[in-house]
């Protein structure tokens, strides 16, 4: 848990936020390592993806005027406050190891393609991950005095 | 003489305002309400204002860190150069999906990628 704040009224959220975006033919677990031996501070990682969906929709068939289910596809982006991985905080060598563990290629699709079956939303109309796109990697960085365990 | 008992009236009234005025707010009296709550014990201000035990070190915001943030952006602007991909990226049903209007964002996709080409050939 991070808790904390500025003298002037800022929350800590607003401190030193980067937004990374990469393409997904890079390798996801190497890139975080190296992220997060080289940024200062405590930090708390929160890793999402931009990806293409396959959803079945009605369609008309123009021949025998009969409605039809038609497979489309969609570029999906990532919410705002959602992250894929479970480990957030990093303050040891340890926690980067399991967040390692958590964005390899086959743990990160099946927990991303687990979040998309499980919300209610998108069960109605099926919709499935088709590939990934590109990974977003938001890291803020705190003073280390404000992060508790 | 009707001027005088006209001002007597006049300040009679102002008095008489007064007056009513400040009868409720013997009644509503907040401070002496919460008389105790103004002097807390050490335990409790301990309790109310964390702050006080002092868990955070404030001196650490303010010029190591941003020196450390400079530092960071150096590393991320080397690390990681803007990189935009071609039309090949794209799956062909993708590339119908980029200029799809039924986007939750105001505009398709391909109008936010157009925009970030245009900001990154300026900045050239």
């Amino acid at each position: 848990m991070i808790y904390g704040g500025d003298k002037f009224g800022n929350p800590p959220q607003h401190y030193n936020r980067y937004h990374i975006t990469v393409l997904n033919d890079v390798d996801l677990p190497e890139v975080l390592d190296e992220i997060c031996t080289n940024l200062n501070g405590a930090l708390q990682v929160h890793v999402d993806c931009f990806m293409s969906t396959l959803g079945d929709i009605d369609a008309t068939d123009e021949l025998t005027n009969e409605t039809i289910k038609v497979e489309s596809c969609r570029i999906m982006y990532p919410n705002q406050v959602s992250h894929i991985n479970e480990t957030t905080e990093i303050v040891s060598r340890a926690d980067i190891s399991k967040l390692r563990a958590e964005c390899a290629f086959d743990a990160f699709s099946s927990r991303l393609a687990s979040h998309l079956r499980d919300d209610p939303f998108f069960q109605i109309s099926n919709v499935r991950l088709n590939r990934i796109l590109a990974y977003t990697i938001n890291i803020s960085c705190f003073p280390p005095g404000w992060l508790r365990k | 003489m009707a001027s005088i008992i006209r001002f007597i009236r006049k300040k009679r009234r102002e008095i008489n305002k007064k007056k009513n005025y400040e009868a409720p707010e013997k009644f509503v009296d907040v401070a002496e309400i919460n008389k105790d709550d103004y002097a807390l014990s050490p335990e409790k201000l301990a309790f109310l204002y964390p702050a006080s035990k002092q868990n955070i070190n404030w001196g650490y915001t303010s010029d190591s860190m941003t020196s450390a943030a400079k530092a960071d952006l150096a590393f991320l602007r080397r690390r990681f150069p803007k990189i935009l991909p071609s039309v090949d990226y794209f799956e062909e049903r993708e590339r119908e999906a980029l200029f799809d209007r039924r986007f939750a964002l105001r505009f398709p996709p391909i109008y936010y990628i157009s925009k970030c080409k245009k900001k990154t050939a300026a900045t050239k």
